[in-house]
Order: structure tokens, then C-alpha cells, then sequence
């Protein structure tokens, strides 16, 4: 057997496998959903720290690399797998009423899928990842959104499906031009080459993953559909779903397509007007939801703009982003979701006084606030200091005059909010919520304060994270040699 | 690739873009499901070799499963929708929804 390779099989099987057998047990399902989720939870952890610095490659079923699917485990996706099993932790916990009697199922297979697009070693295996989170993040929109609000969905749903179409466009281009498919035969074959034809594959998949992980100009789906969605999942997927999307372009431009200056230069662009709208787009909304998802997108363009520097250290500053931001996003939306029902309002207008009557609740969305606007002793703090320091280091000095512009607007529209739902006149009436709400949203407020506390570890793992990207040959070289010898390793 | 199968592509795509640009819904699933099948026929236009590689027919295979799903779940969306609006035209903004 070869290293690792029951903790990758367990790693997407295991959420796909409790998917389809949950619905046997009733109303206990809640209890089997947890202990997958806690289980998911641990084995990433688990394997994040077996693994350290090495690479865990499993090929599925002994079909030889390049032909066969290729599952890979190294520290950048183990890192995302144990922050996207935390979020679903939080998540779930805090979403009490479910309106859909499958909702575990479909909670279960958009781990799965989520899973599975972390790990696959070749592009139609991370398609089908892809849809099988696709699929169930359009069936939890449309079953547990609003009703009243259901044809706002409809541009996530379109915008998605063509983005699925154009990513088989994306497949077809690249075997037309290389015959492959496998990520290490891709870098392999494509590295150097910078005609037209070699960096049709990248552009193609760009516009894909511009659809999937909403970069502008292909953004307005987001702020647009997930407004729509119970604050908790809005969470999940302003976590999770968005972030997945920037993981990928993160490996297949990093590890995979060739270097090219005109993608960088693209990227930054993109970047930058991604914030810059972001922000704008939530300076103007009138309600919690509406201003956290248009901040998700916002946030995305940082991300971005680390790619595009594209040196190790700007991309450990991008995974390092990454990661806070899933936990700071995520626990926002939580907190939004309780200041919500205390209020029983969507809109800020008719919110009001919560400092008052829940000063906790409050110190939460204080700190995560201002994690988000970048202020220390925050993780955002790091986050934003690591990308600035690297950014004035490269000379880019334009893009980092916007990121500082978007972080100022960002505390502006942070202060809309605590203006108007936490201080000002009170309303008539409050309903209490019970306390198991709050422990998601402690749990990421605690996880966000300690890596503002202590980043170091955080950090340290990023940078591994950001040497695995690069390192190209290295990774070529254990895909193919799973190649020669077969998964038993003999 | 054929001049006949690049041309017939061509018009495929052109009209299922046009499809997909249109306020209807019912317009916007029969453009992405003509999309959908103008996308196997070029993924199968791919193939490596003389006509002989098995890899893009087990690729379309999978594509046409997961995209009549897609094409489905719309459908069934776009149908709850229009009987919920009485109307089949896709609705623009309101005040109500920022």
C-alpha cells in the first residue's frame, strides 16, 4: 500500500458514502451527520500533520498515471480540507431547521464533491467534482432559500450551468491541443510555451474559474443569489464554494499552466477591480446578507491579486489569506444569522440597539469586523501585512493603493453596519435565541483571535503550502513514477 | 474537423448564445440544452489520432450524464418559477431587493 492512500479514499468516500445511507435514519440523521463531520474534521487534521511536507498520490483503481485518475493529498489541499471540514462543523451546527428532509444528504454530498475537487490530479476528475458540488449547492439554494426570493437563485443557477459548459469547452480545447489531461502531463507539455495556441487551455479555464470563484466582471451572480440563502448556509457557501474555486486557479496556474506575463498582468487587473467593486457593492446594500456577500467577493480579489504577483512569498500570503478569510467570512455570516433572529428583520434599518440587549454578541462581531477590515491584533491584520509587505516588494505599488482603498471602505461598511444594527434606538421587540447558536460562531471568532495571536504556524504552513505549488518538477516526477510502479509500489 | 461539422458547431453555438441572451426562461433551458450537445460534439471533434481514441467517447459519456442532470434540475426550477409568476418572462430588479 502506498502512504496515505486509505486517508484519501476515506477523505471523499466517507461523506458520499453517510450521503447515501442517511436517509435510513429518520430524524436521528442529525447525529450520524455530526459524526461524519466530526470524524472528516479529525482525519484531515490527522493527515494535514502526518503529511508535513511530502505529497500523498493515490492512482485510482492501478490505472497508471498519466491515464488513470490520479488523487493527490499535499500540505496546500490538506490545509483547505481541515478549513472547509471546520466550516461545515460550524455551519451546520448553528442551521437548526432544515426545510428539506434530505438536507443531510445534500450537506454530505457537497463535502464530498468539495473533497474530491481538492484532491483530483487531472481536469475532467475536478469537473466532476466540481458538478457533484454544483449540483448539490443548487438543490440546497432552491430548498432552503427564501421562497418568496427563489427567482434571484436563477442567476446562480444559470451563470453556473454555463460555467460547467465552458469548462467541458476548456477539456475539449486542452486534449485537442496536448492529448492529455493529467495535471503533471499538462505542466510537463505546456511548460514554456507561450504561443496562442499554448495558452488557450489557461485561457479558457480562466474565464471558468472567473464564473465559479466570482472575479470581476463575472461576479454579480454572487451578491445577487446568495442574499437569498439562511444566513448559516450563506455562510457555508460564501466559505467554502467561492473558495474552492480560487484553490484551483491557485494549483492549474501555479503548478500546471505555464508561467505567462500576460496571465499576471491580467490577474492584477482583474484583481484590483474585483475589490474595488466588492466594496462598492456593499457600501451600497441595505441589509446584513446583502453586505457580507458582496464583501465575499471583494475579498476574492485580494486572493487574486496574490496569484498575480506570483513570487513564494506572494503566494504564501494568498494561501495565508485564503484561509483567514474562510473563517473570518463564514463566522460573520453566523453572527449575522443570530443578530438576525434576534431581530427578526432583513434589513438594517430594522435592526437596533443589539450592543444593548446582547453586548456578546457584539464583542463577536467587533472582532470579526474588524479581522475583515484588516486591524491587528486580527488575522486579517496578517493576512493583509504579508500580501502589502510583498506587494511594495515587487513594486506594485498601484495595485496596493487599491487594496488599501478597498480595506478602508471595507471598515466603512463594517461601521454601516455596528451603526445601525448595534448601537441606535431600540426596537419594539427581541426574540432570544437559544445559546447553542453562538458556539459556531465563538469557535471561529476563537480560531480567527489565535492566528492573529500567534500566526507563526499558520504561516510557516502557508509558505510550505506555497513551495509545493511551485515546486513543478518535483511533483511531475511522483506522478509518473505512481506511473511506472502502480499504487502497490512494488 | 470537417468544414460540415465546424459550420454545423458554428450555428449551434450561435443559437444556443442567442437563446441563453433572451428574458425567457423557457428560451434559456433550450439554449443550454443545445449548448450542452454542441459541447459533446466537440469534445468529440477532439479526439487524437484517426478516429480511434476511446478517451473523448468515455469523457462525452460522463458530460452527457452530468449535463441532462443540469438541464433537469433547470428545468424543474424553471417550471416552479413560471407557475409561481404566471409568467414566463425572467424578472427584473426592484427596489425590494437590494
Amino acid at each position: 500500500m502506498v502512504v496515505g492512500a486509505w486517508q484519501i479514499a476515506l477523505l471523499f468516500l466517507l461523506p458520499l458514502t453517510v450521503a447515501a445511507i442517511i436517509p435510513l435514519f429518520g430524524r436521528y440523521a442529525h447525529y450520524l451527520g455530526f459524526a461524519a463531520l466530526i470524524f472528516q474534521f479529525s482525519l484531515a487534521l490527522s493527515s494535514m500533520f502526518e503529511l508535513a511536507d511530502s505529497r500523498w498520490m493515490v492512482a485510482a483503481g492501478d490505472w497508471l498515471a498519466p491515464y488513470g485518475i490520479v488523487l493527490v493529498l499535499d500540505s496546500f489541499s490538506s490545509l483547505m480540507q481541515v478549513m472547509v471540514s471546520l466550516l461545515f462543523l460550524c455551519c451546520t451546527w448553528s442551521y437548526t431547521e432544515p426545510k428539506t428532509p434530505y438536507y443531510w444528504t445534500l450537506i454530505l454530498l457537497l463535502l464530498g464533491g468539495v473533497s474530491l475537487s481538492l484532491m483530483s490530479g487531472d481536469l475532467f476528475n475536478l469537473f466532476v467534482g466540481f458538478e457533484l458540488m454544483l449540483m448539490s449547492s443548487y438543490t440546497l439554494m432552491c430548498s432552503e432559500g427564501d421562497v418568496n426570493r427563489r427567482h434571484r437563485a436563477g442567476s446562480y443557477l444559470a451563470m453556473n450551468v454555463m460555467a460547467s459548459f465552458v469548462y467541458l469547452i476548456a477539456i475539449a480545447v486542452t486534449y485537442g491541443i496536448t492529448g492529455q489531461l493529467n495535471f503533471a502531463s499538462l505542466s510537463l507539455l505546456l511548460e514554456g510555451d507561450v504561443t496562442v495556441i499554448g495558452m488557450a487551455p489557461a485561457a479558457t479555464i480562466l474565464i471558468v474559474l472567473m464564473i465559479k470563484s466570482a472575479i470581476f466582471p463575472l461576479y454579480f451572480w454572487l451578491p445577487d443569489s446568495y442574499p437569498t440563502l439562511p444566513s448559516p448556509i450563506g455562510g457555508l457557501f460564501a466559505g467554502v464554494l467561492s473558495k474552492v474555486g480560487l484553490y484551483v486557479l491557485f494549483r492549474l496556474f501555479m503548478s500546471v499552466f505555464s508561467e505567462n506575463p500576460f496571465f499576471s498582468q491580467l490577474l492584477i487587473i482583474l484583481g484590483c477591480l474585483t475589490m474595488f467593486f466588492g466594496v462598492m457593492g456593499a457600501v451600497s446594500q441595505k441589509s446584513f446578507r446583502g453586505i457580507l456577500s458582496y464583501h465575499t467577493t471583494s475579498q476574492v480579489g485580494y486572493i487574486v491579486l496574490a496569484l498575480a504577483l506570483g513570487s513564494e512569498m506572494a503566494i504564501a500570503a494568498g494561501v495565508f489569506f485564503l484561509a483567514h478569510n474562510m473563517v473570518v467570512k463564514c463566522g460573520l455570516f453566523l453572527i449575522g444569522d443570530i443578530a438576525e433572529k434576534k431581530c427578526c428583520a432583513y434589513k438594517l434599518e430594522n435592526f437596533g440597539a443589539l450592543w444593548t440587549v446582547a453586548p456578546f454578541l457584539g464583542l463577536l462581531f467587533l472582532a470579526q469586523a474588524l479581522s475583515l477590515a484588516g486591524l491587528p491584533p486580527f488575522s486579517g491584520f496578517w493576512a493583509k501585512y504579508l500580501l502589502f509587505f510583498e506587494g511594495i516588494r515587487l513594486e506594485a505599488y498601484l495595485a496596493i493603493g487599491i487594496a488599501l482603498l478597498t480595506s478602508f471602505f471595507t471598515l466603512y461598511s463594517m461601521i454601516k453596519i455596528w451603526n445601525s444594527a448595534f448601537i441606535g434606538d431600540q426596537i419594539e421587540k427581541y426574540e432570544s435565541v437559544p445559546k447553542r447558536q453562538y458556539i459556531g460562531s465563538i469557535v471561529l471568532t476563537v480560531v480567527a483571535l489565535g492566528i492573529g495571536l500567534y500566526p507563526e504556524p499558520l504561516i510557516q504552513k502557508c509558505q510550505r503550502a506555497a513551495s509545493s505549488l511551485i515546486a513543478r518538477g518535483e511533483y511531475q516526477q511522483q506522478v509518473f513514477e505512481i506511473g511506472i510502479k502502480g499504487s502497490r509500489g512494488e | 474537423m470537417s468544414i460540415t461539422v465546424f459550420f454545423m458547431l458554428f450555428m449551434m453555438t450561435a443559437s444556443s448564445v442567442y437563446l441563453i441572451l433572451s428574458s425567457r426562461y423557457t428560451d434559456l433551458l433550450i439554449g443550454i440544452a443545445l449548448l450542452s450537445n454542441a459541447i459533446n460534439i466537440l469534445i468529440m471533434e477532439m479526439g487524437q489520432g484517426e478516429g480511434a481514441d476511446p478517451l473523448p467517447q468515455a469523457l462525452i459519456l460522463t458530460a452527457i450524464v452530468i449535463g441532462f442532470a443540469l438541464v433537469a434540475f433547470l428545468a424543474s426550477y424553471i417550471l416552479f418559477e413560471v407557475l409561481r409568476h404566471k409568467n414566463d418572462s425572467i424578472p427584473t430588479y426592484t427596489e425590494e431587493d437590494v
